[in-house]
């Protein structure tokens, strides 16, 4: 069941009567409620794969207990790799075990053997990186002493499925979210608004902006063996539109989501392509899986404290496991190792500016931040390595090609794409100091109904069919 | 909460109600209310032409239409690539072209689910195997509209439907859904308000006009039948740069099981079938030949021929113009061949 679908609005929409009508009163029956919808929701994609979550949820509950109640330092540590070896092996199982076979097999091949790999037809279950690092993440904060186990079945269950960030995030930390699984919930309208709101501006950076920029990309990467350096150049621009649009804009339906049902979730995007050095780009892009990275890989391997050499090793490293949380395959490594590199050169010069407002002065460094992004996207978004490596090269060396933008589709097509990029970046300009765009409580009503009024008719407008989130296939 | 509710609901629901008026009072292009499609049914089961937006809803329309005609001696299902193959290619036979624009392996067993409730089936079936059709790349779900149907005929053949009955059924509501409150369809309604292009019955045959004939096949305006040389390349280049459905390396095993099992049914009941590969105009075969991510043409083609030969059917026509002795000249496009080319292609066999 796909944000952007009618079967979810019907469902968001039963599930919140059903929820502030019955269930909301009683916490142990709302967590039920929750859990159950859930479950229905993770069903509606394959049910097969539900057991993972409940295998992962059984598992996560009872070593986190285990850590908690035993005060003898082996038994905790062993009770957490417990729970690291079999969120990480579902994982490593279902997303990894193709790659690293098939790469095994490769390299034996470089010293004349050869290794039939054991090719097994895996289908990777939705979701399977942001719930198991969730999780995971609750485990280790129990064994470092940050939080302390939940003895409440239903609500741990609850707080792993909840539907809303179960598919791809925000990955949050059980610290901020298990314990409104304890709160009482009472309706509040400006939360309900805001969450409304949210879900609104989510679905116009996903239906009107990535949906209507995404066959321009496609188009271009098709064929970027003809393609001149121009158009190649804007193919990069619109990858890095498409992935914000697509990923923001599912983020916010999600907190808008939770929002309708008085549950906070952390921000997962801070106006990212308003960054100016890459340091700070990593403070605003996909917050809540860089946060898990600094502080369950880089801090854990020795952060910043430790020699410049190690410290370097440090963050290619942590970038390096990130690209490769992204998928199975070497694009997603290079594009994390890239951007280790690119962040190592760039921080002696700029350093991280995170709490100064961006100003029209900083759009040179604002330019070419968004620069580097979009064409380390390249990496992300192409096939292979190859076809990635063909992609730059025919790029930076100003390659005339036989097609050009209006070849690859219609003026209408580049009309439209060109029309919703400009209302989302004059929007997210605008609206810079604010948690999401369409932050709009305080202006005049006329004026926000217009607003609404207009994102409903431009979501109405290029709404065509269940386009896949891209964030879904990791 | 109930006055919150209300308020939220308000600022939602007005717009959307008054984008579902707009979009099904105007309808400009037929895709909400149907009542004008058995009204047609009945003037071209009399033998006459219709001219006007044949391409709108023209499963609905030929669904309706078979279910009433008489089952024909030769059946045509295809695409928009055999949908100007008429009824003089097979003289003294009955005939019917089934092909609609974008028609998939669905819609083929869509119009077999028709013919299956007649209890008798065509002597010789023409079935296009567009390239595309065997790649991830082609989506289109126009077949949706041929859902109970596509279902009764993948029971009665042991094939494999695109999606349960259910699913097909919900996949169908939601679509409709989408198209009432389609806000693209409501500028298109306001600009066109009152002036949409009417359906026209006629005995005769207007050459400026796009119209659908008694034998089901299309006739297009004589502008595009005679489209230049030069134009047809452009076009044929631009079809190549436009169009994804081409851009796929490696075949989607189940459809091709699809069509061997559609085949395999077809055998069983007696039916003597002729593959037809259709060709891409020469420029935009070269391009495909070239041009690195396109390998799944060429596979698809073998592939076509072998589940063909499994049956003991015949294959007419290559993803090669050369191989079938054809010029730019002799298409209208990218992939659409002129009538005077396809018909001389068909007419070189024996029927």
């Amino acid at each position: 069941m796909l944000f952007n679908s009618v079967g979810f609005i019907g469902f968001l929409t039963l599930v919140f009567f059903l929820y502030w009508g019955f269930f909301a009163r009683n916490i142990m029956r709302r967590n039920l409620f929750l859990l159950a919808v859930s479950y229905f929701f993770y069903s509606c994609w394959d049910v097969r794969f539900l057991g993972l979550i409940v295998l992962s949820s059984i598992v996560d509950y009872n070593c986190g207990l285990q850590i908690d109640q035993t005060d003898d330092r082996k038994k905790k540590k062993r009770f957490l790799l417990i729970s690291i070896l079999m969120n990480l092996g579902i994982l490593g199982f279902f997303k990894y075990f193709g790659f690293f076979a098939e790469e095994l097999s490769l390299l034996v091949q470089q010293f004349g053997y050869t290794l039939h790999p054991l090719t097994l037809n895996i289908i990777l279950p939705v979701g399977i990186s942001f719930y198991t690092f969730q999780t995971l993440s609750y485990t280790i904060d129990i064994y470092k002493g940050k939080i302390p186990a939940t003895r409440d079945l239903v609500s741990f269950f609850a707080f792993v499925a909840f539907f809303p960030q179960l598919v791809a995030g925000p990955i949050e930390r059980a610290s901020h979210l298990l314990p409104q699984f304890h709160e009482k919930k009472v309706f509040d309208y400006s939360i309900a608004a805001d969450g409304f709101r949210r879900i609104l501006w989510g679905l116009f950076a996903k239906v009107a902006v990535a949906d209507t920029v995404a066959p321009l990309v496609d188009q271009i990467f098709s064929h970027s063996a003809s393609a001149g350096w121009g158009t190649l150049l804007l193919g990069a621009f619109l990858f890095a539109i498409q992935i914000y649009g697509d990923f923001s804009g599912y983020s916010n339906i999600a907190i808008g989501s939770a929002a309708l049902l008085g549950f906070r979730l952390m921000d997962n995007f801070r106006h990212p392509y308003f960054s100016r050095n890459l340091q700070e780009f990593w403070s605003r892009w996909h917050i809540s899986l860089s946060t898990w990275f600094r502080d369950y890989v880089y801090i854990p391997l020795g952060g910043n404290r430790c020699s410049k050499k190690r410290h370097a090793v440090n963050i290619l490293v942590t970038f390096g496991v990130s690209g490769l949380w992204h998928g199975a395959n070497w694009t997603f490594i290079v594009w994390g190792i890239l951007h280790g590199i690119t962040y190592l050169v760039s921080r002696p010069a700029t350093g991280a500016r995170k709490n100064t407002s961006v100003r029209l002065k900083d759009m040179l460094s604002v330019v070419v931040t968004f620069l580097v992004v979009s064409l380390l996207f390249v990496i992300f978004r192409a096939e292979n390595i190859g076809v990635a490596f063909h992609y730059l090269v025919n790029l930076v060396s100003l390659k005339a090609g036989s097609i050009g933008p209006f070849e690859l589709a219609g003026t209408k097509q580049w009309l439209e794409a060109a029309f919703f990029t400009f209302v989302l970046i004059l929007a997210e300009w605008k609206q810079r100091e604010k948690a999401f765009a369409l932050d709009i409580s305080g202006w005049p009503v006329m004026l926000r109904v217009a607003g609404y009024y207009f994102l409903l008719f431009s979501v109405l407008y290029a709404f065509s069919s269940d386009r896949l989130f891209i964030y879904f296939q990791f | 909460m109930k006055k919150s509710l209300f308020k939220i609901g308000l600022i939602i629901v007005f717009p959307l109600i008054l984008i579902g008026m707009i979009n099904y009072g105007i309808d400009p292009d037929y895709q909400l209310n149907r009542s004008y499609i058995k009204p047609l049914v009945s003037a071209l089961l009399e033998g006459k032409n219709i001219a006007g937006p044949v391409n709108l809803n023209s499963r609905v329309l030929k669904k309706e239409w078979l279910a009433e005609m008489e089952v024909p001696e030769v059946l045509v299902l295809g695409s928009s690539r055999t949908l100007n193959l008429s009824h003089e290619v097979f003289p003294g036979k009955t005939f019917y072209n089934a092909s609609v624009t974008s028609g998939s392996v669905d819609d083929m067993a869509g119009f077999l689910g028709i013919i299956l409730d007649k209890g008798k089936f065509p002597e010789e079936i023409i079935v296009c195997a567009d390239q595309w059709l065997f790649g991830d790349r082609f989506n289109d779900r126009s077949w949706l509209g041929l859902r109970n149907e596509i279902h009764r005929f993948c029971e009665a053949a042991g094939m494999k439907g695109p999606a349960s009955p259910w699913q097909m059924k919900n996949d169908y509501l939601k679509d409709r859904v989408v198209k009432i409150f389609s806000g693209r369809y409501t500028l298109r309604a306001m600009r066109l308000r009152g002036k949409s292009e009417p359906f026209v019955v006629s005995d005769s045959l207007a050459a400026g006009k796009m119209m659908i004939l008694p034998d089901g096949a299309r006739k297009l305006p004589a502008k595009i039948e005679n489209t230049p040389l030069h134009e047809s390349e452009e076009l044929a280049l631009q079809y190549c740069y436009g169009s994804a459905d081409e851009n796929f390396s490696d075949l989607q095993p189940e459809k091709i099981q699809q069509l061997s099992d559609m085949l395999h049914f077809l055998k069983q009941r007696g039916c003597r079938v002729s593959v037809f590969v259709p060709p891409y105009h020469p420029k935009a075969f070269d391009y495909y030949q070239k041009s690195p991510g396109y390998e799944g043409i060429f596979k698809a083609e073998e592939a076509v021929a072998e589940v063909a030969a499994q049956y003991q059917f015949r294959v007419i026509g290559s993803s090669d113009p050369n191989q079938l002795a054809l010029s730019g000249g002799d298409f209208y496009d990218g992939v659409h061949l002129k009538k005077e080319a396809i018909s001389r292609l068909f007419k070189s066999k024996s029927w």
